[in-house]
């Protein structure tokens, strides 16, 4: 008997859609290529409804999902996205969530874990766990997560300098073509994207970096997005914290938002209605695990 | 993306009101993708599209007629295998082997069609620049044509080695898209060449300005291609054309955004240029080797731990 999902709205998150894994991206991840894309799109199409993200959230909110309902979602803002999705996308009808840090769009800060990846690249790596030593890093840990789960803005800037001096200003400024800029923002806007909140800067909340930074982050890139649109969603950078009672009392700044994390999991209107959270679903994106299955794994 | 390791220069190019392009291309899915992607992304400044049909119908041939030193290599090797007949059931068992996931493997043809057939009929219907076949991009009248439209650019994938007059005729630049990490691997089946070394951090493409040297003009953009676990060396190479097209759309509309560019000069004496002549079965079965032991797979995985 063929497998079915069971009723709710799965949203599929994504981070690029590129025929480019730059030296910035390789070794952080997540970018799926086009074709890929596209044959995951056909395939979740047959296993229940393709929706966009307002009539997904719709659904979810009056308690209407009686059968699976499908959206997809992409994070960071990256230019691929545009570029790749949109077409595959436009070509069947559908629209999707993107979430965007306001820094990366207006050019003021490059995305921290893409230097890091640049910085392996190049062999940087060995200045970057110089400059980690004073943060009680071991040798035997991984850089990557390390950074991750003790992230600082004191670290950041030490990441910072190692990428400063091993590039270009113009290398810099070229890198920054990786993300969508504002006149894009407005083109997938006047589509009909649902354009969401993703922090000014990507920043993880950790011990160093509480949640009354995250929250002020997130009102930064408010900020800079209203004047196209007022978001109706918070996607958590990193999806960490899992859950809101980590964001204290920061969390009344939300309004009536919808805070959007990963967690893998469906959303039912049990789930999340009363929280007013939203959760996603991490797409397989290496080919060897189907996004079928990555679903029916969650059922 | 601009190459991080190479000593930059800048070019200043003419500037004028609205660039026109031509293009040359081999006949594959891929090379009409090339086309497409540029003429839908810069509509009416495309002016023409050459295709180059000029390839002989030479690898059936040496299938099906081998030449005298392989059959003499053949002959001695049955020879000796002859008086081992525990190697030489070891042998049939290999090749018994082989032949099975041989016959399971998809030509590049059939990956080709899969991989940009839905992209192709999006990008046709909105092209309005038909190719032109032609056999030499160098005969004298295709010079003659192509100095008659003047275009400021001249971009090519594939297809031929161009003469100096034939790239004079660009009022611009004339750029070229290898599928190949320059300087590295310069030349011909530079990805298969780049999977050989498992040189996987290279598996890429470059935009360069072209030139009668072998892929060796200053590059204007070079990246990696976007791999998964399941590929293999047909859409490792497919994977990288792409990127590649991608490299070639950007650095012309960079172009045209301020004639004034970076270009990143291809040190003389470094990498390689691959001649077709050294590809051989050898090389291919030692990378097929590799896929199927699942070697490129661990390593596209282990590449993201640091």
């Amino acid at each position: 008997m063929a497998q079915k999902l069971s009723p709710g709205w799965y949203i599929v998150l994504y981070h690029d859609v590129s025929w480019e894994d730059s030296i910035f991206t390789r070794y952080i991840g997540g970018t799926c290529p086009p074709d890929l894309f596209e044959a995951n799109i056909d395939s979740l199409g047959t296993i229940g409804e393709l929706v966009s993200i307002d009539v997904g959230e719709e659904l979810l909110r009056t308690d209407r999902l009686t059968k699976p309902y499908i959206s997809i979602w992409f994070d960071d803002g990256l230019k691929g996205v545009l570029n790749n999705a949109l077409p595959i996308l436009q070509a069947k009808g559908l629209t999707a969530g993107v979430s965007l840090c306001s820094k990366f769009v207006a050019k003021q800060e490059f995305f921290w874990r893409f230097k890091l990846s640049y910085l392996n690249h190049i062999d940087g790596m060995r200045f970057v766990r110089s400059k980690l030593r004073k943060y009680d890093y071991q040798l035997s840990k991984s850089v990557k997560e390390y950074t991750n789960l003790n992230f600082s803005e004191e670290m950041l800037a030490d990441i910072d300098q190692v990428y400063v001096d091993s590039t270009s200003d113009s290398f810099r400024q070229d890198a920054f073509r990786l993300f969508m800029d504002k006149s894009d923002v407005e083109l997938l806007h006047s589509y009909g994207w649902t354009i969401s909140n993703h922090t000014a800067s990507h920043y993880r909340m950790s011990r160093e970096y509480g949640p009354e930074r995250v929250v002020n982050d997130f009102l930064a890139c408010e900020e800079y997005l209203k004047d196209f649109t007022r978001t109706n969603y918070w996607v958590i950078p990193f999806g960490t914290p899992k859950n809101l009672d980590e964001f204290d009392q920061y969390i009344d700044a939300r309004d009536d938002r919808y805070m959007v994390f990963v967690n893998n999991k469906k959303n039912t209107s049990q789930l999340c209605n009363q929280d007013k959270v939203l959760y996603r679903i991490d797409a397989p994106i290496s080919g060897s695990v189907s996004i079928n299955d990555r679903l029916f794994a969650i059922n | 993306m601009l190459p991080h390791d190479l000593k930059s220069s800048v070019k200043h190019l003419p500037v004028v009101d609205n660039p026109t392009i031509v293009i040359f291309t081999g006949t594959e899915l891929r090379h009409d993708r090339f086309a497409l992607k540029i003429i839908n992304q810069f509509g009416s400044q495309v002016v023409g599209w050459y295709r180059i049909n000029n390839k002989p119908n030479v690898e059936k041939q040496s299938n099906l007629f081998p030449s005298a030193d392989v059959l003499l290599r053949k002959v001695k090797r049955l020879v000796r295998l002859s008086r081992h007949p525990k190697e030489l059931l070891k042998n049939i068992a290999q090749r018994a082997t082989r032949l099975n996931r041989v016959t399971k493997r998809q030509t590049l043809a059939d990956l080709e069609k899969e991989m940009f057939s839905n992209e192709i009929i999006r990008l046709q219907a909105n092209s309005k620049v038909a190719p032109i076949d032609i056999i030499d991009p160098n005969a004298a009248e295709i010079v003659e044509k192509i100095q008659s439209l003047a275009p400021y650019f001249i971009l090519t994938l594939g297809g031929a080695k161009y003469s100096n007059d034939l790239i004079d005729c660009a009022t611009g630049i004339a750029l070229n898209q290898h599928d190949g990490w320059c300087p590295d691997y310069k030349g011909s089946n530079t990805i298969e060449w780049t999977l050989f070394n498992r040189d996987y951090s290279r598996i890429g493409s470059t935009v360069h300005v072209l030139t009668s040297g072998m892929d060796a003009g200053p590059i204007l953009r070079r990246s990696t291609a976007c791999l998964v676990g399941d590929d293999n060396r047909h859409t490792c190479f497919l994977r990288s054309v792409a990127l590649g097209t991608d490299l070639m759309c950007e650095a012309v509309s960079a172009i045209i955004r301020n004639p004034e560019i970076e270009v990143f000069e291809q040190p003389y004496y470094q990498g390689r240029t691959y001649l077709r002549k050294q590809m051989d079965g050898d090389i291919v079965k030692a990378v097929e080797g590799d896929f199927d032991s699942g070697l490129f797979r661990n390593t596209i995985q282990a590449i993201r731990t640091f």
